[in-house]
C-alpha cells in the first residue's frame, strides 16, 4: 500500500469514532446521573381511590335498615376516545344522549388547569343501575371510557327518616377540614345517624397503584400491587330501634303533628322516635331527582325536615309536676304524706292560677294523681323559699341544679345531631326581667303547672320518663347498639349511669302516683289490663287554637321495658290522643300485639285520626316564646 | 481443487472478535425488544409471532444464515458484480414509487405481509460500487471525473431515496463521504462543510439573524485588523470594543452593526493601501458570503419548509419554543425514559416509561430508551463501549487489507454504521434532531437486521480472504 498518500487519516478516522462515542457518553452522564430530574418525575403512575363499603344499618332485632345501592359514574380520557374512534351514534343510543348532548359532554374547557386530556373526567355522573347494566356489557366496544362504582343508600322499610339521617356529597368547607380524606364528589353523612357516625360508617379508602400508558389506559399494577391498599369497609351499625315498633309509631303518629319517643329505660336504647310529620327517606337517597324532593320538603308549611322529637321545645304542662315533687321530697320541704285542701285554685296575693275539681289531696301520690295545680304551685313555692321568702335566687339555684341532673335545660348528649337544650328558668333570666332582688318565687309560679319560662323537648320528656322508671337515673339515650366489630369506646359514654341528685325511695311516690293517673285519673285512657302502666297527662293551652297534649308512661311498675313521651299538637286533653297512642306503643312493645276489640277499635280510631287537614296552622312549636299558656288539667 | 477446498471451510483467517461483537449487539437488542414489549398477564411463549420479539428471533435466525451463506461466496464475485448490484437495486427503488405510502413515504415492498425497505439494501449496494470504484487504479479523489464518478454513484440512489420521502435513509448516504475522506476528498471540502453546519445552526437558533451578522463582521474586522498591523495593542483594542458591542447589540442592534461595518469597510481599504489585495477580498468576500448563506437558511427554513419539518428543527435546537405537550412530547418521554435509568436502571423488565408506551417506536428507532430505563447508565456505556469497539475493529480491518476493494468496502462499512449509531443515540437523547434511522443489531426490524448482516457477512468474508487475495 505504498501508494496510499492518505494513511494518515486513519487516525483522523479513529479520532472520530472516539470522538462520537465520548460525546454520546456524555450526553447519557448528562440525563442519568447529572439531572437527577429526569428520575423523578411520574405521571405514570397513578393511585386509584378504592371505595370502601359504607356500614349497613340494622334494627335492634338484626332487621336491614339501610343497605349499599350502586350508581355508575362513567369517566372518559378525551385522548384515549379520540384516538379509538367509536361508533359514537351507537354509544349515545345505550345511555340515550343525543350526538349534541355527547360533543358538550366531551369538550372540557381544556385551557382549564383541572382538566386534561390525558386524565380521566367525570363524562356521566349517577347512572342508575338499570340503565347502566345494559351499557356495561358493551363497554369494551368503547375504549377510553371507564365505569366508577359509587355506594348509594337504600332504604328497604321506608321508616325513620329523621334517626336514619341521609348522605350527600360533601362541601368545599368540609373537604377543607379533612382534605386527607374527602375529595369533591364524595359522599358524606349529612345528618342523623350518617352524620353522627360517619367516621365508623365510612370505613378506610383503599389504594391501587397501576400504570397507566400515555393514552391514560390501565396497564398493570405497580409493582405488582404491593403498594396497595385494600378497602376496608365501615363497620355495620346495629342500632336500638325496633324496626316493628318504630312503624307502629309512624302509623299512629301519621297526619298528626307531634313527636314520639320511647326507650327501653334499663339501657337509655331509643326504641322508637318518631316527628310527625316525617318523610320516606328514600326520596332523599343520592339520585337525579333528589335536588325536587329537598326542595319540595323544605317547602313544606309542616316543616317535615324539622326532627321535633330533639329540636321541637314544648312546654311540658302538668307532666313537669313529676319533677318537682321528686325534688321537693329531696329537699325535704314537703313530705310525701303532707295533705292539701285545694280550694279550686292557687293564690298568693293577686295571683290566682286555677285548679279543677278533683278528690281530696291526702298525700303526694293523689297530688300527682289528680294533677293539682294548687298542690304544685306550692311545691315550687316552697322549694323557690327553701331559703326563706326573700332569697328566691338560692332556691332557684338548688332548683336549676336538680333539673340539669334530670337533663333538662341542657343538651343530654343522644347521638344524633340537632339536639336542642329546651328551656328553664335561671337567677339570670329573672333577675334581667325584674332586676335583681326584685322577684319572688310569686313572678314564676305558673313553672310549677310546667308552664311559663319552661320548655322542653320531646326526648327530654322521654328522658325523665325513663328516669322515674329508674327510680331515678338514667343513660343517655341513643341509638347505636353496637358497631360490628369495632373495638374503640365510641360507645362507651351511653354505658355510663346518669344519677339525679334525687333519692330512689322519693321517686317510689311519683311512681305510684303515676299508677293511679292511669287506674283512676287523668290518663285512664292509658290503661291496659294485665300491664301496670304508669303516666301523666298534660295538656298545654295552645293560644293559636287547639291546646296541645302530651303524655308520659312507663311499664311494667317493676322492672319497666319501655319510656315513653307522646307529644301531639292541637289535639285537645292530654288523655284525648297522646295517652292512647303511648299505651298502644306500649301494648304493642310488651305483648307484640293488641288484644281486645275495645283496645283495636282505639287503636283504629287513633290511625285514622287525622289532626292536620283541621287546622295545620295552628303549630306554635316554632315560635321561640311561645304566648303565655294556661295549664287546665 | 483441493486448496480451494480448504480455503472455503478455513476458519482461521476469520476476525472472530468482529462476528462475536454483532452476535452480542444481536442479543442485546432483542433482550430490549423483548423488554419493552413483555407483559406478564399476555406473555405466551417467546416465538409469539404476534410480537416484535417473536419476529425479531427470525430474524436473527436469517441475518445468521444468510452470513454462513455468504462465506460460500468468493470475495472478488461482490467486487466483478458490485456495479450489477447497484443496478439491481436502483430498479428496486424506482419501482418502490409506484407502490403505495406507508406513514407518508414509498419506501416499502409490501409482499404477504412482510415488508421489505430496498434502501436498506441499497446501503450495501452502494458500499459495493463505491469500494469497487475507488479500487479502480484510475480513480483518483484529487482529480475532478474521480470525484464526479464518485458522487454519482453516491448520488443516485441517494436521490432516489430522497424522493421517497425518506429523510433517515438519505442522510444515512451521507456518511459514504468519510470514505471519500479516506479516499483523499481534499480536507477542504470538509472544513467548508463543518463551517456550513456550524453557520445553519446558528442561523436556526436564533429569531433574527442580524445576531449573527453582528458576530460575522466581528470575525472579519478583527482578521482585517490583524493583517493590517501586527500589533497585541490594537487587537486588544478591539476585543474590548467588540464585546462592548456585543453586550450593547441587544438594545442598540442596528447602530452596532452599523459601526462595525464602518470599521470593516475602513480596515479593508487600510489593507488596500497596503496592497493586502488577496486578504481583504477574501474575507470581505467570506463575510458576504456568509451573511448570505446564514439568512438564505433562516427565510428557507422559516418560510419554505413544511411545518411538520420545521418542527423537527425546532424541537432539536430551540425546544422552548415548542409545545411540551405537542411536537416536544415524543422526544421529552424519550429523554425521561433514558434519564430516569439512573446509574444502575429500573432492572430488566422494569422500564415502566417505555413498556407504557410513553415513548415512541420504542422497539425500532427508540429502543435506546429501553436501554437507558433499565440498564442504566452503566448499561448505556457499556452498549457504547460495545459499539465504538466493533467500529474502531472495522476501522483495523479496513487498513489491513490489500485490496483496496476491501479495505474501502471496510471504511463504507464503518461509515454507514458510525452515523446510524450517533443519529440514533443522539436523536433518542435530544442532541440530534429526530431522524428514524434504526439502531444496527438492536432495533426491531426484518430490512435493518437483514441488511446490517449482509453488511458485516460480506465484510467477514472479504476480510477472511486478506492473506489469499491478490492485488
Amino acid at each position: 500500500m505504498s501508494n496510499d498518500l492518505f494513511q494518515s487519516r486513519y487516525k483522523v478516522l479513529q479520532g472520530l469514532v472516539v470522538l462520537i462515542g465520548v460525546v454520546l457518553a456524555f450526553r447519557c452522564f448528562q440525563l442519568q446521573i447529572w439531572d437527577t430530574s429526569y428520575q423523578r418525575k411520574q405521571s405514570f403512575r397513578q393511585i386509584i381511590t378504592q371505595y370502601p363499603s359504607r356500614g349497613l344499618i340494622y334494627d335492634r332485632n338484626d332487621s336491614l335498615l339501610i343497605y349499599n345501592l350502586a350508581l355508575y359514574d362513567l369517566q372518559a380520557t378525551y385522548e384515549s376516545v379520540k384516538r379509538s374512534n367509536i361508533d359514537t351514534a351507537r354509544f349515545c343510543s345505550f345511555l340515550g344522549l343525543s350526538p349534541l348532548q355527547f360533543s358538550t359532554l366531551m369538550e372540557k374547557d381544556w385551557t382549564d388547569m383541572r382538566f386534561s386530556k390525558r386524565k380521566p373526567f367525570d363524562f356521566m355522573t349517577k347512572i342508575e343501575p338499570d340503565s347502566f347494566a345494559r351499557f356495561e356489557e358493551h363497554l369494551y366496544e368503547f375504549p377510553g371510557f371507564e365505569s366508577v362504582i359509587r355506594n348509594v343508600r337504600g332504604y328497604p322499610v321506608n321508616i325513620g327518616a329523621h334517626i336514619l339521617g341521609y348522605i350527600s356529597e360533601v362541601s368545599p368547607k368540609q373537604i377543607e377540614k379533612n382534605k386527607a380524606f374527602y375529595k369533591q364528589g364524595d359522599y358524606i353523612g349529612a345528618s342523623g345517624l350518617e352524620m353522627a357516625y360517619e367516621v365508623q360508617l365510612r370505613g378506610k379508602r383503599g389504594e391501587k397503584h397501576v400504570l397507566k400508558d400515555k393514552w391514560g389506559k390501565i396497564q398493570s399494577r405497580y409493582k405488582n400491587g404491593s403498594m396497595d391498599k385494600a378497602a376496608e369497609s365501615g363497620y355495620d351499625l346495629v342500632s336500638s330501634i325496633d324496626l316493628t315498633l318504630q312503624r307502629y309509631a309512624e302509623d299512629l303518629m301519621k297526619n298528626k303533628i307531634g313527636a314520639l319517643v320511647a326507650i327501653e329505660p334499663s339501657t337509655g336504647e331509643i326504641l322508637a322516635m318518631v316527628s310527625a310529620p316525617t318523610y320516606d327517606p328514600n326520596i332523599l337517597a343520592i339520585d337525579n331527582k333528589r335536588g325536587n324532593a329537598f326542595a319540595l320538603l323544605s317547602s313544606d308549611s309542616t316543616d317535615p325536615l324539622f326532627n321535633r322529637a330533639l329540636m321541637a321545645q314544648y312546654p311540658p304542662g302538668s307532666i313537669f309536676k313529676t319533677v318537682l315533687a321528686a325534688i321537693v321530697l329531696q329537699e325535704g320541704a314537703m313530705t310525701h304524706d303532707e295533705s292539701l285542701s285545694c280550694p279550686g285554685a292557687f293564690t298568693f296575693g293577686n295571683l290566682r292560677i286555677g285548679c279543677h275539681g278533683h278528690g281530696a289531696i291526702t298525700n303526694v301520690e293523689s297530688a300527682i294523681q289528680y294533677s293539682c295545680n294548687n298542690y304544685f304551685c306550692n311545691t315550687y313555692k316552697e322549694i323557690i323559699n327553701l331559703y326563706g321568702y326573700d332569697f328566691p335566687e338560692k332556691g332557684m339555684n338548688k332548683l336549676v341544679e336538680h333539673l340539669n341532673a334530670f337533663g333538662l335545660g341542657r343538651k343530654i348528649g343522644i347521638d344524633i345531631p340537632g339536639e336542642m337544650m329546651g328551656n328553664i328558668p335561671t337567677i339570670e333570666y329573672f333577675d334581667k326581667r325584674y332586676g335583681k332582688g326584685r322577684w319572688r318565687f310569686s313572678n314564676s309560679a305558673s313553672i310549677g303547672i310546667g308552664q311559663g319560662e319552661l320548655q322542653i323537648t320531646p326526648l327530654q320528656m322521654a328522658n325523665l320518663t325513663a328516669i322515674i322508671a329508674n327510680r331515678g337515673f338514667f343513660y343517655i339515650p341513643h341509638f347505636a347498639k353496637e358497631f360490628k366489630g369495632d373495638k374503640s369506646d365510641v360507645l362507651k359514654r351511653f354505658k355510663e349511669k346518669q344519677f339525679t341528685k334525687v333519692h330512689p325511695r322519693h321517686f317510689e311516690h311519683i311512681v305510684d302516683g303515676m299508677e293511679k293517673v292511669v287506674l283512676a285519673g287523668t290518663g285512664s285512657r292509658a290503661m291496659i289490663s294485665d300491664i301496670s302502666v304508669c303516666g301523666k297527662t298534660g295538656t298545654v293551652e295552645n293560644p293559636h287554637g287547639i291546646d296541645h297534649s302530651t303524655f308520659i308512661a312507663f311499664a311494667p311498675k317493676e322492672n319497666p321495658k319501655i319510656a315513653i313521651a307522646v307529644y301531639v299538637e292541637n289535639s285537645g286533653y292530654g288523655s284525648s290522643f297522646a295517652a292512647p297512642i303511648a299505651s298502644l306503643m306500649i301494648e304493642k312493645y310488651l305483648k307484640g300485639e293488641i288484644r281486645g276489640e275495645a283496645r283495636k277499635a282505639l287503636e283504629t280510631s287513633m290511625m285514622n285520626a287525622n289532626l292536620m287537614s283541621k287546622n295545620p296552622a295552628q303549630s306554635s312549636i316554632r315560635l321561640k316564646n311561645p304566648d303565655k299558656t294556661e295549664n287546665i288539667d | 481443487m483441493n486448496s480451494s477446498r480448504k480455503s472455503l471451510i478455513d476458519l482461521s483467517g476469520y476476525d472472530w472478535i468482529a462476528v462475536l461483537l454483532c452476535l452480542l449487539l444481536m442479543a442485546t437488542g432483542w433482550t430490549m425488544i423483548f423488554a419493552s414489549e413483555y407483559n406478564p398477564d399476555t406473555f405466551s411463549g417467546l416465538l409469539n409471532l404476534d410480537k416484535n420479539y417473536g419476529k425479531q428471533l427470525i430474524w436473527i435466525a436469517a441475518g445468521i444464515l444468510l452470513f454462513v451463506f455468504i462465506q460460500f461466496i468468493e470475495g472478488r464475485i461482490f467486487q466483478n458484480l458490485a456495479f450489477v448490484i447497484l443496478g439491481v437495486v436502483l430498479v428496486l427503488l424506482i419501482a418502490v414509487l409506484f407502490t403505495k405510502p406507508i406513514n407518508g413515504s414509498t419506501s416499502w415492498f409490501d409482499i404477504g405481509g412482510f415488508r421489505f425497505q430496498p434502501s436498506e439494501f441499497g446501503k450495501t449496494a452502494t458500499a459495493l460500487a463505491l469500494a469497487s470504484l475507488l479500487s479502480l487504479p484510475d480513480v483518483r479523489m484529487q482529480s475532478f471525473t474521480g470525484k464526479a464518478q464518485a458522487f454519482v454513484v453516491i448520488g443516485l440512489p441517494l436521490l432516489l431515496v430522497l424522493i421517497q420521502n425518506d429523510t433517515g435513509s438519505t442522510l444515512v448516504y451521507l456518511s459514504f463521504l468519510l470514505v471519500l475522506f479516506r479516499a483523499g476528498l481534499p480536507s477542504g471540502v470538509f472544513i467548508i462543510g463543518l463551517i456550513l453546519i456550524a453557520l445553519s445552526i446558528a442561523a436556526l437558533m436564533v429569531d433574527k439573524i442580524w445576531g449573527i451578522f453582528h458576530i460575522l463582521l466581528i470575525i472579519g474586522n478583527f482578521t482585517l485588523l490583524r493583517f493590517w498591523k501586527k500589533d497585541e495593542r490594537l487587537s486588544m483594542g478591539f476585543s474590548v470594543l467588540a464585546l462592548l458591542s456585543l453586550y450593547f447589540s441587544g438594545t442598540q442592534m442596528f447602530l452596532t452593526i452599523a459601526l462595525q461595518l464602518g470599521l470593516l469597510v475602513l480596515v479593508s481599504a487600510l489593507n488596500l493601501l497596503k496592497r493586502n489585495w488577496q486578504i481583504t477580498v477574501l474575507t470581505f468576500g467570506g463575510i458576504a458570503v456568509a451573511m448570505l448563506y446564514s439568512s438564505s437558511v433562516n427565510y428557507l427554513v422559516n418560510n419554505i419548509l413544511k411545518i411538520h419539518q420545521q418542527e423537527r428543527i425546532w424541537v432539536w435546537l430551540r425546544p422552548e419554543k415548542c409545545d411540551p405537550l405537542g411536537s416536544l412530547y415524543n422526544l421529552e418521554q424519550s429523554k425521561y425514559a433514558i434519564g430516569s435509568g439512573g446509574f444502575l436502571g429500573k432492572g430488566f423488565l422494569e422500564g415502566e416509561r417505555t413498556k407504557l408506551d410513553y415513548v415512541p417506536e420504542q422497539s425500532t428507532d427508540f429502543i435506546f430508551c429501553t436501554v437507558g430505563e433499565e440498564w442504566g447508565f452503566l448499561g448505556s456505556i457499556i452498549l457504547l463501549v460495545l459499539f465504538m469497539t466493533l467500529l474502531l475493529r472495522i476501522l483495523y480491518i479496513a487498513e489491513r487489507q490489500r485490496l483496496s476493494f476491501a479495505k474501502y468496502y471496510a471504511y463504507s462499512v464503518a461509515a454507514i454504521l458510525l452515523f446510524h449509531i450517533f443519529v440514533n443515540m443522539g436523536m433518542t437523547m435530544g442532541l440530534l434532531p429526530v431522524i428514524g434511522i434504526p439502531l444496527p443489531f438492536i432495533s426491531y426490524g426484518g430490512s435493518s437486521m437483514i441488511s446490517f448482516s449482509l453488511m458485516m457477512s460480506i465484510l467477514i468474508k472479504l476480510d477472511s480472504e486478506r492473506s489469499t487475495a491478490f492485488r
